[in-house]
Formats: structure tokens, C-alpha cells, sequence
């Protein structure tokens, strides 16, 4: 094998390989940790352009206890999924100090396939596996540099070569996605990560805690309904049930384990629909209000929260059904309505409730009252603002009388609080509200931006009704920033604008569409479990294979394709043997005559002795001559064509 | 064992791949197989796959797929930057026992493609690396240590190549027919040389061959210095003759095998070559007495030759191929 790596070009190739698989990485790393990797990679190319000594083997092993305390300092273990895969980045990168020998960039390069591997554990978007794509390139092509006697010394063609690989493996990597077995779950529990931040709703309401959510637009989730979208008003997507309340925190509190009576889902019309989950940490999963069924791996609780089993630590996609009308816990225990009237002793909204009460009796029944509290907030100078004043210790008295602006949260809290101050039971919900139609794929799309506080409130002989205080807000009080939002493509604050969409400008139309091919690249690649290699076979017409079947059809497809190629390989070859019977037929005729070709002669060569010793027959020769060549040194576009022209040519030579 | 087993696989190969002049490679020359490097990346294949198979990973399992595609394809690639390549063996030029025959193996493109990082050697070894360009031979020179005079049979060249990926290895063992000529070790005899029992002076005739003083015509011999030619004769048609000069020192010297008696027959034919050698550097005519041959005297690089040529083959087979 090739041993040196002192070979044109190679070893900054090796090195600017190990950088872009390890980039991502080291963009996601602790800095000083990336900062160490960089500074190895560069120190190794320095040593090359003979600036600095190579590193010693006690730096290098300093280097690496180094690296091996910072991840454990970093991450608090050295198991796990990320303190694992940054363990393997750095010791990848600190490797190059000491990169001599092919063994050596064997190893780095093989590594290399390794940690592209690992980067998908963190993302599996587009624009990441597409950058991948490209990172295989780069490696590739540097492991067909170790091979090269003059390893980048011609970049074009080892570009092209390794290329021609990738492009080449593509029709592979597509047949095997799509008909390779997928084996179901994990074969063995990994220890759990831990500290990945999780972005997306937390499982208490404090001020604040929302409109934070309201500045990300990241997806949330992705919704495909059978047949027609529900109307905008009624996207309410179920999270959380907070029932508990500490003078500032909106909690779950105790929840009796108790199920959904079957009485209430019975009869029911009910929406289909599937919901695709961005990857996320879950312990919850969302449903539209109010699911009539659990989701799998969850259980449906007496308030409809589907609460999951296991926290779950992955992209999700399940099927759900809702309830269309409904009416929901209209028998209400005693320990419950407690629940749902206890607020905290001395908390300072002495206010609030005095208000309460005397608006109350002024409405003289629970919906009067309810009606009420939202035609105050409405006629009131309440605004709707991203960025609320810091409330006082009294939260409800501060926020209701003196400050009044907030966001949904806020409102949710307020009202669930002045309801349970009058004595009417009442809870927050937190989830998303809304969701924007792609029309690229007839699905709606839930940005996290999208998240939302409402509240219901158990009215006698309908149970618990959803009221939401914050789309009682007048439109002109909505703050400018969310109002392109809430006006025109959110029915919360203008009822009248249900069902029409807003026309979409031509950045927004692109970006919706980008979104459908986000969308299908989640359900088709991302998601791609056994369910959806069923359905893609059923798509193409083939039939439903089991794993098995689906193995030996596999295997069947790569033995042919070697066949194919091996047959290609003996076709060319059986060409290559009939030019040379040709010219050995030709060999014999002229040693007849006392033409004998000696070994060290090259054909042309030797046909060029001969049309000197036979002037008349040497236009003849230097023809067949110039057809031999031409056949057998470049790749002819017609080669049978040319082979019979030789033939022919050959056995018309009178000599 | 493995000595029986490795004598079976010679016999096979010599079945199944006869000596040649020439080949060029296909399907029943090649050998392909996985090699050190092909485990290695197989470990991280299985690694990848295992690992997108437990965070039940998309993207892992496409990776997973796609270095067993570089795999599958690999293994073509591979047996392709072997297949229809052409190689013969060149004319080697003599060398004398101790030195290193070096045989060109010349490497052709048959196919019209290129042929990258091939290594090539004796007994397995990868002595020499090339490319091969369609369009332009390759030569490259394979040493063999000449140990005895005569005709040296290269032994089977080992092809091999590991591009594009370094994980397979496709090769070949190749036996061409041809021979490099070794001729004997030069030794000086042990008695004073130019009067020694082997270099006689032809008595009588005193004469020497040099430069100093013309004494007559000789023919000229293909090969001869072209310094003594006649060429004003020669421009008069008479045929191409060389100037006969006596040199005061000089004699013809009569080279004879059996003028060393009681000497072993290796050991003659090394004294006689290195007379041969010296008589030829001091620009005297020699002549070279063998049993059974004898070659007149004479002078000049083509002498020589047939001289040396003749102590080389003294005693074998006639032979080789020409």
C-alpha cells in the first residue's frame, strides 16, 4: 500500500476533511473545547508547511486527558449521546498531532464516516443532510487521495473521481432506504442525554413564560387533516391543564388519576387528523380540543390532557381523532370544584376580588358574569404587548387595574382568577392556537410562536366551556409587531376574517413552500419507519414484502447489479480479444513473408518497419496501423464499428 | 502444511496462468479481495448501521446504505483498474552474477481508460508503483539478483492495486516468458594479468594492436570502433576495412579456457571474463578459446558481447527465447 503521506497535497486534504465532518460539532461544542480541536488541526498543518515541530507524544497525551476533563467537566459524564459523540470529535481532532503514517489517516478517514454519522443524531434537517452529502464528498475523495500515487496532485480529476463514487452510490442508498427492512426499536437503551436545551412549552405558566415562546418561529408541529381544515377559530390544540395557582406560578397541581367518562366520547363526530412533532423532549403530547381518543403511548385523562407514559426524546408522529362538539365534565365532584376554586390565601389581590364578587352579583348568573369580565376587557384600555411591564407583588390587582398590558398568559391567569374569586370553577389551558395552511401540501403548520393560553370554565348543565380573555382585546389595542400577525392570519382578535386566507405575498408563498418540502422530507426521509416503507411499497405498486421478503429481494438487486457490472467488464474484454485475434491473424500472415514482430515492439511500430520494407502496402498498413491504436489506446465512441473496419481492412492487405 | 499447500497454489497458478510473452488482464488472471483496510471500514459500516438502527435514525441509516454502496462499488472499481490492462516484459540487459537483473515490465492501457497506483514486484512484494495513461507505456524495471551465470527466468510478477478505496485489493501473478543473460562474476587471476596461464602472447608475432604505427588492413567487424576505419578506401568502394596500428605494448592476446589448470570451471569462466573485460577496456584484440568453441579475435563492443555471451552459456542448454 501507499505508505507516505508526504504525497502532494495529502495531508491538508486529511486535515480540511477531518475539519468539515467535525464542523458542525465543534459549532455545537463548548468554545474552548472547539478552540482546542482548531488549534490541533492547525497546529498539524503548520507542522506541515515545516513552521512548528510536530507535537510530542507527551502533549498529545496531555492534550487528550485535556480534552477527556473538559468533556466530563462540560458535560458532567463521559457516556451518553453528546458527551460520547464530543468525546469522539475531540480525540479525532487531537489524532492529527500525531498523523504520520497511512495506518494513522486509515483511521482518521473511516472516523470521518463515523462523525458524519453522529452529526444526524443531532439534525436531521435538509440543509444538514445536504451539507453531508458534501461532507461525504470530502471524505471520500480524501480516502481515494490516500490510494493516489499523486494524491491531489491533479484536483480536478480526484474531484471528479470521487464524485463519480458518491453520484454512483446514490441509486443504491435510494433502492436500500426504500426497501431495506427497517428493524423496530432500539436494540438497547442508551444512557439518557441530559442538558440538551429543549425549546417549547414548559408545564407551568409564570408571566413571561409564553410571550418568550412568541418570538420563536420555529415549527411546533405539522397537522394533516382528512378531508377540510376545521375553521381557524376552532384550532385550539390541547396541551396542558394548569389547575393550581401560588400568587405568581400557574400549575398541573394535584390531578386525580382519574379517566374521561365513555360517555362523553361516545356518539361524538369526530375530526381525523395526524400530527407530526418537530423533535423535541415530550412528556405531553397536543391534541385538538378535545381529543377523543389517547394517543399512543399516552392515557387520556378526565381533563383531556394526553399525559405520556415515558418522556419521549424524539420526532413524533401519531395519529388522533377530535371530538367536533362537544361537552365536556358535567358532573363536577365536590373535591373538584374545590380544585377549581382554591386560590391562594393572602396573596394581596384583595382588589381583584372585591371586584370580582360585586361584578358578579351585578350579572346575577355565572355566564352573565363571564360575558361581563370580557366586555370590560375589551372596552378597557387592555393592550396586547410582547413586551409587558414587570408586575408588582399583588400579580392580578397590578396587572387588572394599573398596568393593563399583557399577553395571553396573563389574561388566561387574570380571568381564571377572577372566575374563581366569583365561584365559578374555572382552569388555564396552555397549548397552541391556530396554524397556518400550506397550500404546497394541505397541511397546517404550528409554529411554537403559535403557543397560547386559554381558560374554561365549568358553567352548570354545559361543563367546562373554553373562554378565551384574550381575543376580547380590541383589535386596536393589539401592538403593532403582532398585529400583522393576529389580523390577518389569526382569527383571535376579528372573528369575521374565519376562513378567509389572507393573500400571501411572493417571500411568504416561497416560504410556505419551502415549508411542504420540509414537510415531506420529515414524513418521507425523517420519519421513514416500517408503517411508511408499507406505504411507500403499496405507492409503487409493489407488494406489502415482510422483513424477510424484503431481504432477499435485497439481496437478489446487489448481486444483479455486480452481475451487470461484471458482464459490462467481459463484454469489453471479449472486444479487447478481437482486436488482438485480428492482430495476431495479421502477426502470422506477415511472418509468412519474413515480418516477425520482436517482443519489445510495439505494434505501430512494427507495422511501420514493415510499410518501409513494403512502400507499396504502406498506406494500407499505416491505416490499420492507426485503427489498432485508435482502438485499443482511446476510448472509441463506436468500438464495433471500428473493430469491423480493422477486420476488413485486415483481410484485404495483399502482402 | 503449508509449505504442501503453498507448492499446490504454484501448480494451480501455473495451470491457470502459463508463462507469457504478453498479456492483457482479465477475469481469469484477476483476484480480488477485501483487505486490512476493508475490515476497517467494514467495522464502521456495521458501527453506523447498528447505531442508526437504536435511535431508530434516518439519516444514519442512509449513511449506513451508502458505505455499503461505496463498498459494492468498490469492489468494481477495483477489479476494473486491473481489468484490460496489457503488460509484456521488455528486453533486460546482461548483467554479471551479484548484480541485479532488472527486467522492464512495460504496462499498456488496452482498455482506453486509465489505470491508477499500480504496484508491482517480485515474490509478493510492492517494489515498484505506476500509472498507466492510455496513449503512453509504463516501464517499470523489477531487480531480481542475478546468483548464477546463464539465463535468469524472472519469477511470477505480483500485480496488485487497492485504488480507488484502499479496501479491496485485486491482483494478479504473472509469468512471462523471457530471461535476462548473466554472465560471470569478473575475477582477476591470480597471476599477473595480460601474462598470465590464460593470456598468452601469441609468440611470434610481436606486434601489438595500437595507434602509434599502421601495419595493414583488416575488415572491418560490425560493431568495431569506427575510429579505425578506412573511410578514404571506403569512399573508393573497396569495402569497409579497419586500420591495422602496432602499439609498442600492445599483443593480441589468445584467451583460453584450458590454459588454467587445476582451476574449478565457475572460477575460469570469471578470470576469463574479466580478461575479456580488460583486454576490451585497453583496446586489444582478443580471442576467446572455449571447449567445444572458438571465437576469433577480435575487438569492439559486438566481440564482446559474443564473447561474454559464450562464457555466460558455457556448459548450459542452449536455449531461451528470442
Amino acid at each position: 500500500m501507499l505508505e507516505s503521506l508526504t504525497r502532494p497535497g495529502l495531508l491538508p486534504l486529511l486535515l480540511f476533511s477531518q475539519l468539515i465532518v467535525s464542523a458542525p460539532h465543534l459549532w455545537r461544542l463548548p468554545a474552548w473545547l472547539s478552540g482546542l480541536s482548531l488549534a490541533a488541526l492547525l497546529w498539524r498543518y503548520l507542522a506541515e508547511r515545516r513552521r512548528l515541530p510536530m507535537a510530542g507524544p507527551w502533549l498529545g497525551g496531555l492534550l487528550a486527558l485535556l480534552a477527556l476533563g473538559g468533556v466530563f467537566y462540560e458535560f458532567r459524564t463521559i457516556a451518553g449521546r453528546e458527551a460520547g459523540v464530543a468525546l469522539l470529535v475531540l480525540m479525532s481532532c487531537l489524532k492529527v498531532l500525531e498523523l504520520r503514517k497511512r495506518r494513522d489517516a486509515v483511521l482518521l478517514v473511516n472516523l470521518g464516516y463515523f462523525l458524519i454519522g453522529t452529526n444526524f443524531l443531532f439534525s436531521q434537517t435538509m440543509a444538514m443532510a445536504t451539507y453531508m452529502l458534501a461532507a461525504l464528498w470530502v471524505n471520500t475523495l480524501s480516502q481515494i487521495a490516500l490510494n493516489r500515487l499523486d494524491a491531489c496532485a491533479q484536483p480536478r480529476e480526484l474531484a471528479r473521481s470521487a464524485g463519480r463514487l458518491v453520484l454512483l452510490s446514490l441509486p443504491y442508498v435510494l433502492v436500500l432506504f426504500v426497501l431495506f427492512p427497517r428493524l423496530p426499536g432500539p436494540l438497547w437503551r442508551m444512557p439518557d442525554s441530559g442538558g440538551r436545551a429543549v425549546t417549547g412549552m414548559s408545564d407551568t405558566m409564570t408571566p413571561g413564560d409564553v410571550s418568550a415562546l412568541s418570538q420563536n418561529d420555529n415549527i411546533a408541529f405539522r397537522v394533516r387533516f382528512e378531508g377540510e381544515n376545521p375553521p381557524r377559530g376552532e384550532l385550539y390544540w390541547r396541551g396542558l391543564v394548569l389547575a393550581a395557582y401560588d400568587g405568581l406560578t400557574w400549575s398541573a397541581g394535584y390531578t386525580p388519576l382519574r379517566g374521561v367518562p365513555k360517555t362523553e366520547l361516545d356518539g361524538g363526530e369526530t375530526r381525523h387528523y395526524r400530527i407530526a412533532l418537530e423533535p423535541g423532549r415530550y412528556r405531553w403530547l397536543y391534541a385538538l380540543d378535545v381529543p377523543a381518543e389517547a394517543a399512543p403511548g399516552t392515557r387520556l385523562r378526565g381533563d383531556y390532557q394526553l399525559l405520556l407514559e415515558r418522556p419521549l426524546n424524539d420526532r413524533l408522529n401519531y395519529p388522533m381523532s377530535s371530538l367536533k362538539g362537544y361537552r365536556i365534565g358535567l358532573e363536577l365532584t365536590d373535591v373538584a370544584r374545590l380544585r377549581f376554586l382554591a386560590l391562594p390565601k393572602g396573596d394581596g389581590n384583595s382588589r381583584a376580588r372585591i371586584w370580582a364578587q360585586a361584578e358578579f352579583a351585578a350579572a346575577g348568573s355565572p355566564e352573565g358574569f363571564v360575558q361581563r369580565v370580557l366586555r370590560h376587557v375589551h372596552d378597557s384600555p387592555f393592550y396586547y404587548t410582547l413586551n409587558p411591564p414587570i408586575l408588582g407583588e399583588a400579580q392580578i390587582d397590578d396587572f387588572w387595574f394599573n398596568q393593563r398590558r399583557g399577553f395571553c398568559e396573563h389574561y388566561a391567569g387574570s380571568f381564571v382568577y377572577l372566575m374563581r374569586a366569583a365561584g365559578v370553577p374555572a382552569r388555564v389551558v396552555v397549548g397552541y392556537q391556530g396554524g397556518e395552511a400550506n397550500p404546497y401540501g394541505n397541511y397546517l403548520i404550528v409554529r411554537q410562536s403559535d403557543a397560547h393560553a386559554w381558560t374554561e370554565v365549568w358553567l352548570e348543565g354545559q361543563g367546562w366551556k373554553r373562554i378565551d380573555p384574550t381575543s376580547a382585546i380590541a383589535a386596536s389595542r393589539v401592538e403593532s409587531r403582532l398585529e400583522r400577525r393576529f389580523s390577518g392570519l389569526d382569527p383571535l382578535f376579528d372573528p369575521a376574517s374565519f376562513g378567509e386566507a389572507a393573500v400571501p405575498d411572493a417571500w411568504a408563498d416561497l416560504a410556505l413552500y419551502w415549508d411542504s418540502l420540509n414537510s415531506r422530507w420529515n414524513t418521507w426521509v425523517v420519519s421513514f419507519d416500517a408503517e411508511r416503507q408499507a406505504e411507500a411499497l403499496s405507492n409503487l405498486g409493489l407488494p406489502n414484502w415482510s422483513g424477510a421478503e424484503l431481504g432477499y429481494v435485497l439481496a437478489v438487486l446487489l448481486a444483479l447489479v455486480l452481475a451487470v457490472g461484471g458482464v459490462l467488464l467481459l463484454r469489453e474484454q471479449r472486444a479487447l480479444d478481437t482486436i488482438a485475434r485480428t492482430f495476431l491473424h495479421l502477426e502470422r500472415r506477415l511472418a509468412r513473408r519474413g515480418f516477425v514482430r520482436e517482443t519489445h515492439e510495439p505494434p505501430a511500430e512494427f507495422l511501420a518497419r514493415v510499410a518501409r520494407a513494403r512502400p507499396a502496402q504502406a498506406e494500407a498498413l499505416v491505416a490499420i496501423a492507426r485503427l489498432y491504436t485508435t482502438l485499443r489506446y482511446r476510448n472509441s465512441s463506436k468500438p464495433l464499428l471500428l473493430q469491423r473496419e480493422l477486420r476488413r481492412q485486415v483481410a484485404r492487405l495483399s502482402i | 502444511m503449508r509449505r504442501f499447500f503453498r507448492d499446490r497454489f504454484d501448480a494451480w497458478l501455473d495451470r491457470r496462468l502459463p508463462p507469457v510473452p504478453g498479456l492483457v488482464l482479465n477475469h481469469r488472471s484477476i483476484f480480488i479481495f477485501p483487505g486490512r483496510e476493508g475490515l476497517v471500514f467494514a467495522v464502521v459500516l456495521i458501527l453506523t448501521f447498528v447505531a442508526a438502527v437504536n435511535y431508530q435514525n434516518s439519516l444514519g441509516h442512509v449513511l449506513a446504505f451508502f458505505l455499503l454502496a461505496l463498498g459494492h462499488l468498490a469492489i468494481h472499481q477495483t477489479y476494473r483498474n486491473l481489468s484490460g490492462l496489457s503488460l509484456r516484459l521488455g528486453h533486460a540487459q546482461p548483467v554479471f552474477v551479484g548484480e541485479a537483473a532488472e527486467f522492464p515490465i512495460i504496462l499498456e492501457s488496452d482498455s482506453g481508460r486509465d489505470y491508477r497506483s499500480l504496484a508491482l514486484g517480485f515474490g509478493g512484494r510492492e517494489e515498484a508503483w505506476t500509472d498507466v495513461l492510455p496513449g503512453s507505456a509504463s516501464v517499470l524495471r523489477l531487480p531480481l539478483p542475478a546468483r548464477r551465470r546463464g539465463y535468469l527466468r524472472p519469477e511470477r510478477v505480483y500485480l496488485a492495486t487497492y485504488y480507488p478505496l484502499g479496501i479491496l485489493r485485486a491482483w494478479s501473478w504473472l509469468a512471462f516468458e523471457g530471461y535476462c543473460l548473466v554472465y560471470p562474476k569478473p575475477l582477476p587471476p591470480p597471476e599477473t594479468p595480460g601474462r598470465g596461464a590464460g593470456a598468452e602472447s601469441t609468440a611470434g608475432r610481436q606486434e601489438q594492436l595500437g595507434s602509434e604505427d599502421y601495419a595493414g588492413m583488416d575488415r572491418h567487424q560490425p560493431g568495431e570502433s569506427l575510429r579505425r576505419v578506412d573511410w578514404k578506401a571506403f569512399a573508393r568502394e573497396r569495402g569497409m576495412h579497419n586500420k591495422r596500428f602496432i602499439e609498442p605494448n600492445g599483443s593480441l592476446q589468445e584467451l583460453d579456457f584450458e590454459a588454467f589448470t587445476g582451476v574449478d570451471t565457475e572460477l575460469r569462466l570469471s578470470f576469463l571474463c574479466y580478461l575479456v573485460l580488460k583486454a576490451e577496456s585497453e583496446g586489444m584484440r582478443y580471442a576467446l578459446r572455449l571447449p567445444g568453441e572458438a571465437i576469433p579475435s577480435g575487438l569492439g563492443a559486438g566481440h564482446r558481447e559474443r564473447c561474454l555471451r559464450a562464457l555466460a552459456l558455457f556448459g548450459k542448454e542452449a536455449g531461451g527465447h528470442a
